[in-house]
Order: structure tokens, then C-alpha cells, then sequence
């Protein structure tokens, strides 16, 4: 690369999360807790309930109903995202470059490599890397099959028992999936990994910065620096 | 050691009757008013009592305000303890409940007993079977006291305050034209305490469990111990104090079934009997309307089975007791939990319907296990990587 084409990326920065993508990600998040903090209450062991004193009958009562309004916001989110996904250019745009590839299953492969130090190369990811892709899918499967069991155990009176015993089960788990999932790989990700701590910025403003962008998404980084230098060349 | 301690005790008895049989004589004769047959003479202290011959703390102590609150507070004592006829007293028998008593029964003018009630009770499957066909196991068997735990037998000290309520306002209305206070408040009480459960949904739950979630004695009844109500979501709301949610009671003697009357669920009289299952879980007669839609196909298989459940807080549990189950060679790895004797009962459809449950927790354990190792694994990798680059100064 030529050093005197490079253009100076001192304090420049790049939006990673557009203004839609960010509401979504608010939305899911928020939900995600309540959902998570609600539903597992009903798992607490009894001797935990005594905090709840007097109240509890009224917390339980106040918990299902939380419990379910979250669900329908996070469902109408979940279409929202399904739409914003199909009918816009930047939600296109994510779509396709969050579809996994055979690039994907390398970039794993050289980043154990790397990890263990057997390699010193490092994979360039793009846009998405396979940690992101991956938790991005799953968490889409993941929201599917909640949401199913879920309204399966919302109208219980209309489906079979066994049915309901299979809900109750795979909400149960897909539960405990989703959030140990989020603890130990996102929070990891966006909260916890040195550098990051105590978080990234990207959820709250949506934007990274240059110098960020170049160290974990590097073919993206040129692909922009290429474009960026394209105009600069034909406005001359 | 033990038997010092027996000697201590009866030494120590034996002083305090002294003493008891000397303050009777000074005590005053106002007190005893109620009693005809001045029981409470001695039985009001409350210290009285003996370690029995099983070792057994007895404690005969009567508290003369909670027994005339009772429901048996117009009974004497000698009504019921028939065989008590002298001082001291020798070779006393247990209470019968069907025994007759002085008060007339008033809808039929005769003499009221509870022997009606215990002859249902015998019938159902809580009873001790027929003379000619008697039940094994007689002493797991629960008597009249064992769930209807006479108040006046509480000691005082210790006990959950759970006094019958009375709302003065109302009393007062029927005090408007009975005369004598004491026997309205007597009936009063009569009428009230059968409006509600006296014990709450979770002691119902736990008076039912005491044997129910016995292993051993359910083992020796050819009957599957109920392990997993609490794994229902029946038992969730309880655990709220949600006091609509159903007990063991709620579905096994709702509205329409007698709770002295517990039919086995094979008998057609049984209110989980298949074919009465649907009204069951709607519950149309009560006050609580469960499951109004309910259909015949929400309205089968076992509520609580020995069957799987996804859990957070019991997944070590569990595996502990199957790992037993294991070693004690009742169970092959991988294989479901259910015993040779429940197996034999289910239908092939609810065995099935088990196997796949089993598997299906099996898939989620593995892929949670699976899955979450390895991404903490990833994420310690990626934590030492990035620290290192951090040092090199590449960040």
C-alpha cells in the first residue's frame, strides 16, 4: 500500500450500528432481561421466596403478566427486525453479509492457531466475524423456538399434553441456553475483554472507530479505505 | 444414657404430679366452670406429660380457652376418653372418632358420631381395606388425626398462630337474636371454619408429600412416590402463596368429590380417573375455573410424573441421583428414569412420550454442556490473545 495515498484516520469514526439496528438492540436487550429475570423466578427454590415476603402473591401474579407483555415486544421486534432486514438497503446490506461461508469455518481454524501460538497470523475478518455470525443465528433459532413454545404454553387449553410437556421443556432450556450463552460469550465480547472493559460504545452511539474497525474488521476497513480513495482520487 | 435420662424424667414426674396433685387442692374452683368432670384439675398445667414407652414425648397438657374454642368445645372430656375411669389413670385406649357422643346430630335427631365420615374414609384408597381382605402395611396408613390435627393437642409454645378468625361485625348480627353469646359464637365458629381450608395450600401440599413423596413407603404400596409435583407449575404458583392454585386436594378431591373418599385412579369414582379428567381441569363447580376449555387432549397423561423436567438449580441434583440409581444397578447409563414397576403401568403411548422427553433433555443438557464449555474455552483463548497483543502494543 502506498503510504502517501493513505488518508490520515486520526479521530475518525464509522457507524457499525445504525439507528434502526440500534433500537433493535435495544429492544432485545431489554426484553431479554425482563424475560429472563421473570421466567427464572419461577425456578427460584422456595427458601429464596421469604425476600418477597408478604408480596409474593401479588409478584407472581405481576410476574407472569411482565412476563408476557416482554414476549410480545420482543416478538413484534423480532418481525420488525424480519422487515427491516428484507425491505431496506442497510438491513439487505447486513443480511448478506452476515450469511455464513466457507470463509467462516477458516477464520476458526487460524484463530485456534493463533490463539494457541502455533500460528502468528492472525485471520482478516470482514464486516461480521464467525463469533458475531454465529451468535447472531443462534439467536435467531433460538427466538423462533421460544416464541413457539412459548404461545404454546400461553394457550395451553388448545394443545395436547405431551405438547405442553415438550414446551415446558425446550422453553426451559433453550432459557438456560440463551442465557449462559449471553453471559459468557457476549458480555465477554462487549463488556468484559481487555481493551473493551468496562464497555464498547458501539450499542450506545453506533460507532467505532477507524482504528478499531482496521484491528478486528480488517477487509472491511480496506474495502472503505478503498472506496475513500476512489473519491478522493476523482474529485482531483 | 438412655435409660438415665428415662430414670431423671420419671423421678422428675413423679414430683411434679405431687406438686400438681397439691395445687389442686388450693386451686380455684371458678376456673373449671366448663369442665363437669374437673379434668382440667390436673391437665391445665402445662408441664404434664411422660416420655412413653416407645420413647415418646406425650404431652397431656389441655389449654382450657383453646379447647373451648375448638370444634369439640361442647363435648366433655369423658365423651370421647371412654376409657378413662379412674385415678390414676390405667390402660387407656386411643380415641375412637366414630365414637357416639352426648349431642345430638340436629338434621336427624340422633346421636352424632363421626362414624359416617370413617366409614368413606375405610372404602377409599386410604383405608384399611375389608376385614376379609385386609390392605399390608397397615401402620403407613393414615388415621383421622394424622391430617385433622386436634388444636388442643398443640403445645403452646412453638406453634404457628393459626387461630379461627372471627369478624365481630358479623357476630354481632346473629347475636341480634340469639340470646346466649357463648352458644352463638359456638355455632358461629361451627359454620365459619368450614368456609375455608384451615391449612394453607402449601401445608396441603406438605401433609400429602409427608407420605406421598416417601419412596420407601410408596415402594412397599406398589405406588410411584410423587417426585415431581414440585416441578409443576401448580407447585410454582404455591410457592407464591398463590392460594387458587391447586393443591393435591384441588384435583384429586375438587368439587363434586368428597376429600375422605380419595378413589385409587383406576376406579371410575376417582376424580383422575381418564375419563373424568376433562372436568377436572375445568373444575365447573367451583369457585376457581381452572381450565374452562380444557379438551380431552389437554386433559390427559400424568401431571406429575417421575418423568423429566428442564431444570436450573436441580441439573447437579438429578444427576447425582441417577448416578446412585447407577451404582445401585437400578438404572443403565443413558436410561430413563422410570422404574420396572411404573414402567409396567404406562401405556405404550405414555412410554414413548417419556423416552422422548428423556431425550430430549438429554440433547439440551449435552448441547448446554457442550456448547457453553466451549465457548468459555474460546473466550479464556481470546482473553490470554488479546492480552498479549495489548503488551506487544499492537492495540
Amino acid at each position: 500500500m502506498n503510504e502517501s495515498n493513505k488518508i490520515s484516520d486520526e479521530g475518525k469514526y464509522y457507524t457499525r450500528l445504525n439507528l434502526h439496528e440500534r433500537i433493535q438492540h435495544h429492544i432485545t436487550w431489554s426484553t431479554f432481561f425482563i424475560l429472563a429475570i421473570t421466567g427464572f423466578m419461577v425456578e427460584l427454590p422456595e427458601e429464596m421466596l421469604t425476600v418477597f415476603g408478604q408480596y409474593k402473591e401479588n409478584i407472581f401474579f405481576l410476574r407472569g403478566i411482565t412476563h408476557r407483555i416482554a414476549a410480545v415486544i420482543m416478538i413484534l421486534n423480532l418481525i420488525y427486525q424480519a422487515l427491516y432486514l428484507s425491505l431496506t438497503k442497510p438491513g439487505r446490506s447486513l443480511f448478506f453479509d452476515m450469511v455464513p461461508g466457507f470463509k467462516d469455518a477458516k477464520d476458526f481454524l487460524r484463530n485456534m492457531l493463533y490463539y494457541l501460538r502455533i500460528s502468528n497470523r492472525k485471520p482478516l475478518f470482514d464486516r461480521f466475524n464467525y463469533k458475531e455470525k454465529m451468535e447472531y443465528w443462534t439467536g435467531w433459532i433460538g427466538n423462533i423456538i421460544i416464541t413457539f413454545t412459548g404461545f404454546f404454553l400461553w394457550f395451553e387449553q388448545y394443545f395436547p399434553k405431551f405438547f405442553l410437556d415438550v414446551s415446558i421443556l425446550v422453553h426451559t432450556m433453550e432459557a438456560i441456553l440463551a442465557s449462559s450463552a449471553i453471559m459468557v460469550w457476549h458480555f465477554y465480547e462487549v463488556h468484559l475483554k481487555p481493551g473493551k472493559f468496562p464497555m464498547s460504545r458501539i450499542w450506545l452511539d453506533g460507532k467505532i472507530s477507524a482504528h478499531e474497525l482496521e484491528e478486528e474488521h480488517p477487509l472491511q476497513y480496506q474495502r472503505i479505505q478503498q472506496a475513500e480513495r476512489v473519491s478522493v482520487n476523482t474529485d482531483l | 444414657m438412655e435409660k438415665k435420662i428415662k430414670k431423671n424424667i420419671l423421678s422428675l414426674n413423679s414430683l411434679v404430679i405431687s406438686a400438681v396433685l397439691l395445687l389442686c387442692f388450693f386451686s380455684i374452683p371458678d376456673l373449671m366452670a366448663a369442665d363437669e368432670e374437673n379434668c382440667l384439675m390436673c391437665h391445665q398445667y402445662s408441664g404434664l406429660g411422660r416420655i412413653d414407652s416407645n420413647g415418646v414425648k406425650r404431652l397431656f397438657y389441655v389449654d382450657e380457652s383453646s379447647y373451648n374454642h375448638s370444634v369439640h368445645g361442647r363435648i366433655r372430656c369423658k365423651d370421647c376418653h371412654k376409657s378413662v375411669e379412674k385415678f390414676p389413670h390405667v390402660g387407656i385406649e386411643r380415641v375412637d372418632c366414630a365414637t357416639e357422643c352426648h349431642i345430638a346430630e340436629p338434621s336427624v335427631d340422633r346421636k352424632f358420631s363421626h362414624a359416617r365420615m370413617i366409614d368413606d374414609f375405610e372404602k377409599s384408597v386410604h383405608g384399611r381395606g375389608s376385614e376379609k381382605n385386609p390392605k399390608k402395611f397397615p401402620e403407613d396408613l393414615p388415621t383421622c388425626t394424622y391430617c385433622h390435627q386436634n388444636r388442643i393437642l398443640v403445645p403452646p409454645h412453638g406453634t404457628s398462630g393459626d387461630v379461627q378468625g372471627i369478624a365481630r361485625e358479623i357476630l354481632d348480627r346473629c347475636l341480634g337474636c340469639h340470646e346466649d353469646e357463648k352458644w352463638t359464637r359456638t355455632y358461629y365458629y361451627h359454620l365459619t371454619h368450614r368456609l375455608k381450608q384451615r391449612r394453607s395450600a402449601k401445608k396441603m401440599v406438605e401433609l400429602c408429600a409427608s407420605c406421598h413423596e416417601d419412596k420407601e413407603k410408596m415402594k412397599r404400596h406398589g405406588l410411584e412416590a410423587t417426585g415431581t409435583y414440585r416441578d409443576t407449575f401448580h407447585w410454582q404458583a404455591i410457592k407464591y402463596d398463590n392460594e387458587n392454585a391447586p393443591t393435591c386436594i384441588d384435583c384429586h378431591a375438587p368439587v363434586g368429590y368428597f376429600s375422605h373418599h380419595i378413589m385409587p385412579k383406576t376406579d371410575p369414582g376417582s376424580a383422575v380417573h381418564k375419563d373424568n379428567l376433562v372436568q377436572t381441569c375445568s373444575n365447573p363447580f367451583g369457585l376457581q375455573k381452572c381450565h374452562p376449555e380444557a379438551t380431552p387432549a389437554f386433559a390427559q397423561g400424568k401431571i406429575h410424573p417421575s418423568g423429566e423436567k428442564a431444570g436450573f438449580f436441580d441439573i447437579k441434583l438429578a444427576s447425582f441421583e441417577r448416578q446412585e440409581m447407577i451404582k445401585r444397578g437400578e438404572l443403565k447409563p443413558f436410561q430413563t428414569v422410570l422404574t420396572e414397576n411404573v414402567r409396567n403401568k404406562l401405556t405404550a403411548t405414555e412410554y414413548y412420550q417419556a423416552i422422548i422427553l428423556q431425550l430430549i433433555k438429554y440433547f439440551y443438557m449435552f448441547l448446554i454442556g457442550g456448547l457453553i464449555s466451549f465457548m468459555i474455552m474460546h473466550q479464556i483463548l481470546d482473553f490470554f490473545s488479546t492480552r498479549r497483543e495489548i503488551k506487544k502494543g499492537r492495540h
